[in-house]
């Protein structure tokens, strides 16, 4: 999503016939006006550790026939979990505390955020075409629940994490 | 004289008063959070249509653990059966394993419900406790 940024950037500079130097120049202060916090290398970090931990799990792990993990499986979780942090970083510059990355049922993956202040459980089906399955409240009213497609789950959890950051 | 295989236990109801208890494996606790108090929902998941439990009528936290494949990789949970009810759709019925010969077997189902999966595993986190947590330390 940055690198879109950056490319939406240096297309409008080039459209307003600013000089090369001058464009590299701005493109520069840009690019360190985004310059990513920790927090982006914690993310990262902890996607790879769940890599290991999930995708090294063999058949029946569980003792009770529970199924293996796919690759593609994880890749979804954790690229949707990449889009919603960069997402809510450019908008509002927060970052949220990061979500824990589980074996779900079936081969499904959950991302799992639980603070004193709301609880969120996301479920990635192994099947890509079955929708997502949502579960988040503040402990009192306030509840988000339901299935959604990938595509439209972005703006959903963003808006909902918003909330609480 | 063999120990003679009873031809069935009789269908009973549980009351809501009683409590189920539930072998939790390791592989889904992370390491860092060593002996957690609290449960996360991941642990709640069917196997052949149901979640197996068993009864605390017929059985202690020691003998369901000991029904686990390995028990030296699980602790065990206790959930009130009444609070399981009182979320939809979940049922709880008593199915004692006559192969494994498991008396105090129940099957929790619904725990899977299409569209309402996170739901229901995030609920019932919230009513499960620690009966024997498990030692991330512990050597096997």
């Amino acid at each position: 999503m940055i690198d879109v940024a950056e490319s939406y950037l240096s297309e409008l500079l080039r459209r307003l016939k600013i000089p090369p130097a001058q464009r590299d120049q701005l493109l520069k202060k840009f690019a360190e006006s985004l310059e990513l916090p920790q927090f982006f290398a914690e993310l990262d970090a902890a996607i790879q550790e769940s890599k290991t931990r999930i995708l090294s799990l063999a058949e029946d792990w569980d003792g009770e026939g529970a199924k293996l993990y796919l690759e593609d499986s994880w890749l979804r979780a954790v690229d949707f979990l990449r889009k919603v942090a960069e997402k809510l970083w450019i908008d509002t510059g927060l970052q949220f505390n990061l979500p824990e990355i589980l074996p779900g049922p079936q081969g499904s993956i959950d991302l799992h955020w639980k603070s004193p202040k709301f609880e969120l459980l996301i479920n990635f089906p192994e099947d890509p075409t079955e929708p997502t399955d949502v579960y988040g409240d503040n402990y009192e009213e306030r509840v988000l629940k339901g299935t959604f497609e990938v595509e439209e789950l972005l703006g959903v959890i963003a808006a909902w994490l918003k909330n609480y950051l | 004289m063999a120990e003679e295989l009873p031809l069935n236990w009789p269908v009973e109801d549980i009351p809501d008063e009683d409590y189920l208890y539930m072998w939790v494996n390791s592989k889904l606790l992370i390491p860092l959070q060593a002996a957690p108090s609290e449960i996360p929902g991941e642990i709640f998941r069917e196997h052949e249509g149901a979640m197996s439990t068993c009864w605390d009528k017929y059985a202690t936290p020691s003998d369901a653990l000991q029904w686990a494949k390995n028990p030296a990789e699980n602790g065990i949970i206790t959930l009130n059966v009444g609070d399981i009810r009182r979320i939809p759709p979940l049922e709880v019925v008593y199915a004692p394993d006559l192969i494994r010969r498991i008396q105090a077997h129940t099957n929790v189902y619904g725990v899977e419900t299409k569209g309402k999966k996170s739901e229901i595993r995030v609920k019932l986190s919230r009513i499960a406790s620690w009966k024997i947590a498990f030692e991330f330390d512990k050597k096997y």
